[in-house]
């Protein structure tokens, strides 16, 4: 049958040439296919080097991924395995492939039911865990493989190392967490209240380092280490008797007091041995807070549940670190603060006095005025009526209450500081010295008086009846602020006070001065009492006890005489009064011999009044004539100056008053004194006006008389001046 | 078609070696064809002296010949004379299948 033989053959050798081909082509060794249809070539590949090209490169890739790559069928068994697995799991690729992945991973026998792979089986998504193996830590993964008909057939299982990426993760949660807490702290600097600040800083440093109880407070000018925060943290826990929140350095003790000391950081997690009443202490650290070196804080915080660690202190080190700046800056503004307050306060106080001054001095000159004619015709009628007269004796109450309120308004001026002070070259110890005996019998048994006198104490310019007065007054006082008894001291030293201090102190001028404290131990004044405590008529003691003048009296010799007094007292502390009088180079005058007794009447001497007030005038006329002068009266400075050099008129005496319209009685006497050198004057005057003369003091020795006055009075005044002559002294 | 001849024909010797007359095809410089061309080229002149004539046809150049002489699959090489024709495809780098389709021994002898 050739027929069949044939195309048998044929179909044989086709088949081998097909097989050829085929061969050719699974081994890569053809370049193109000729189409016979189309007038193209077909450009071909090479199959098997693509093939096995791709299959090297996926498996380069899969062996240089850095993470551990398992790909598992759907019974979690390994199929395949890179380097990286063989590198982690420390095993050759050979001892996981067809073992289940938990044998390799976990050592069990059994699937861990929340492992990724496990999920992915229900969630058909990605799954991952991470965990902390050995003291490196690792994110596992699983991302599901699906079949055609998207039916789990199995599991990319991959495990990286992700502990670089947790340790950058772990340095930046905690600088965020260190930039949280300075953004934190700067925002209470500049928010809180002074009263809230430290508290609630102290809160937030408790807080990152779960700290139960803690301390945070500042060194103040005197090195003390003031703790707001210690009312409000454990105020009420603390048992520990006269608790205090103001630590004196000599007080610095125990971890705290020693880290300040020693300006370095201490901590320790042994319980702590603690004073009785004090809160138990497991576990403490005390951070100092330092800027440029110098200490201006300290944290200290206590009672971590587990103890402290190196990171605990090294946080509140940055903390405190960070604070040092902001701090420093916060307590000098406070101090400026509280100095420009204290300044305020006290300029307030200076143009309060000032106001009150002005308005009793006012009050009190025409009081004066007035209280002269009361005392003078008052005293006219007593001399006129007849000692039988039952009249007399009612004349007699005008004039005593007329006197009583002549001493009054005396006291009132002194504060006013309008009264005529006649100031001396004075020596203060000696003055003190002189009181000695009555500051004891004044003050009485129950008090010791001490003398702390400064051996070479300078001068000063004052009145010394004036201030007599002062210390006396200020005895008084103190005397009353004992009622149980005490100790009165009083000082003198010569001090000096610098620009800085005076720009500090208002109406203080820098030089020096010579200082006179007087200190009782009595009970001392509240902040409120102290401020006030030169008002006139602001007394504390009972009504009748006192005038409430005293003080007054005291402040306007003391500003009068160009010094300043101080008061510093605390409820139960007792009380100090500084007065400083400017010192002078001026060289005491040595004194004169008591004056001899003086004949009260006159002898026909003329004598020149004048007075601008006409019921004055006329009192004055009636005196003197009754004390046997002849008198002759101006109304002001201009008649006097006619009656005198016009109408020749050549009186022996001139008495007159200082302050009047247009021309001052100084002005007058000038006037007067050039044509006659050795004209007497007598001034006179319910005050002197600063402007007129120096400042309300005239010259040393100047004759005057202080309106009112009685008959008596001005009949003694007015013949020591006629006989002593123009420069004879009251 | 572009012949390509390794030597000058010479006349069949009675009983000596025969005249071997061989078509390659070729697709440019393609890794196969380049091969291909390279071991044709020596294995003639290693063992068939100057009894070859190579005829080299470039596809991209003359596709029509390929379909002409039936190829499908480039390189291939059509021995034409001594009968039977034979056709060998690939790269030629399995050489003693090339040298068994010429008919020579491995040792350069005929079959």
């Amino acid at each position: 049958m050739s027929d069949d033989k044939i195309p048998y053959q044929e179909m044989q050798e086709r088949l081998a040439r097909a097989e050829t081909i085929l061969d050719s082509l699974r081994r890569g060794e053809v370049d193109i296919v000729v189409g016979s249809a189309e007038p193209l070539v077909v450009r071909l590949k090479s199959v098997v080097e693509e093939k096995e090209r791709l299959v090297k490169e996926w498996q380069t890739t899969f062996d240089s991924t850095n993470s551990a790559i398992w790909v598992l069928d759907h019974e979690q068994r390994i199929l395949r395995s890179n380097k990286t697995a063989e590198r982690i799991f420390r095993q050759p690729s050979g001892e996981f492939i067809g073992k289940h992945c938990w044998e390799v991973v976990h050592g069990t026998r059994e699937a861990i039911p929340e492992c990724p792979v496990m999920r992915v089986k229900q969630s058909l998504r990605r799954e991952s865990v991470e965990l902390l193996l050995g003291e490196r830590w690792f994110e596992v993964s699983a991302d599901p493989i699906l079949d055609d008909n998207r039916q789990y057939a199995g599991a990319v299982h991959i495990v990286s190392d992700i502990t670089e990426r947790k340790l950058t993760e772990e340095a930046l949660r905690k600088s965020e967490r260190k930039l949280r807490i300075y953004n934190e702290i700067s925002n209470i600097f500049f928010l809180a209240s002074q009263e809230d600040m430290y508290s609630e800083i102290l809160k937030k440093i408790r807080e990152v380092t779960e700290s139960r109880v803690g301390i945070f407070g500042y060194i103040d000018e005197n090195e003390n280490w003031v703790c707001p925060s210690l009312t409000r943290e454990v105020w009420d826990q603390c048992q520990i008797p006269d608790k205090d929140f103001i630590f004196p350095k000599e007080k610095w003790v125990g971890i705290w007091g020693r880290a300040m000391l020693e300006k370095k950081t201490l901590w320790s997690n042994e319980p702590f041995k603690v004073p009785e009443g004090h809160l138990s202490i497991t576990c403490a650290m005390a951070v100092p807070v330092l800027y440029v070196g110098q200490l201006i804080g300290n944290i200290v915080l206590a009672n971590k549940e587990t103890p402290y660690h190196e990171e605990d202190v090294a946080l509140v080190e940055t903390i405190a670190n960070h604070i040092a700046p902001i701090l420093s800056s916060r307590l000098q503004r406070d101090r400026e603060q509280r100095e420009k307050e204290k300044t305020q306060e006290q300029l307030m106080q200076a143009q309060k006095m000032e106001a009150i001054g002005v308005l009793a001095g006012g009050v009190a000159h025409d009081f004066n005025n007035m209280l002269t004619i009361i005392l003078g015709y008052g005293e006219n009628l007593v001399h006129q009526l007849h000692p039988g007269d039952p009249l007399r004796e009612e004349a007699k109450a005008i004039v005593e209450a007329g006197k009583r309120s002549a001493a009054l308004t005396r006291q009132l001026l002194a504060f006013s500081r309008k009264q005529t002070l006649q100031p001396e070259v004075l020596d203060l110890d000696a003055v003190i010295r002189n009181l000695d005996k009555m500051l004891s019998r004044l003050i009485g048994e129950d008090i010791d008086l001490e003398l702390s006198l400064s051996d070479e104490i300078n001068r000063v310019m004052a009145d010394p009846g004036q201030i007599e007065q002062v210390i006396m007054n200020l005895a008084v006082n103190a005397r009353d602020a004992m009622p149980k008894g005490g100790k009165l001291l009083i000082e003198t030293a010569n001090v000096e006070f610098d620009e800085t201090y005076s720009q500090n102190h208002v109406s203080v001028n820098p030089g020096k001065y010579v200082m006179l404290a007087v200190t009782d131990t009595g009970c001392g004044m509240d902040k409120e009492t102290l401020s006030r405590v030169f008002d006139p008529f602001f007394s504390t003691k009972e009504k009748g006890e006192g005038s409430g003048l005293g003080l007054s009296t005291v402040y306007g010799i003391v500003k009068q005489s160009g010094g300043n007094i101080l008061a510093y007292s605390e409820p139960g502390r007792g009380t100090t009064f500084k007065i400083y009088l400017p010192q002078t180079e001026a060289i005491q005058e040595p004194k004169t011999g008591a004056v001899e007794k003086e004949a009260t009447t006159g002898g026909g001497e003329h004598i020149l009044v004048v007075e601008d007030e006409q019921s004055l005038r006329k009192l004055m006329e009636t005196m003197l004539s009754r004390l046997g002068y002849k008198v002759s009266v101006a109304v002001n400075g201009g008649e006097a100056l006619l009656l005198v050099e016009e109408k020749g008129l050549k009186p022996d005496l001139i008495l007159t008053d200082v302050v009047m319209p247009n021309m001052s009685g100084r002005e007058l006497v000038d006037r007067l004194q050039r044509n006659q050198p050795d004209l007497k004057v007598l001034y006179m005057s319910g005050y002197t006006d600063n402007a007129i003369v120096h400042h309300g003091v005239l010259e040393p020795g100047t004759p005057f008389i202080q309106k009112p006055f009685t008959l008596r009075d001005i009949a003694e005044k007015v013949q020591a001046v006629l006989r002593g002559g123009a420069g004879s002294s009251r | 078609m572009k012949p390509k001849t390794g030597r000058q024909k010479t006349d069949d010797p009675a009983g000596g070696t025969p005249f071997y007359r061989l078509r390659l095809f070729v697709a440019g410089d393609e890794p196969n064809s380049v091969k291909a061309r390279a071991v044709l080229s020596r294995l003639c002149n290693d063992h068939l002296g100057d009894s070859y004539e190579i005829h080299v046809v470039d596809v991209f150049e003359d596709y029509q010949a390929a379909i002409e002489h039936r190829v499908i699959v480039i390189p291939a090489l059509i021995v034409e004379a001594p009968p039977p024709a034979k056709t060998i495809v690939g790269s030629l780098s399995d050489e003693g299948k090339v040298l068994a389709a010429l008919g020579l021994t491995e040792k350069g002898e005929q079959p």
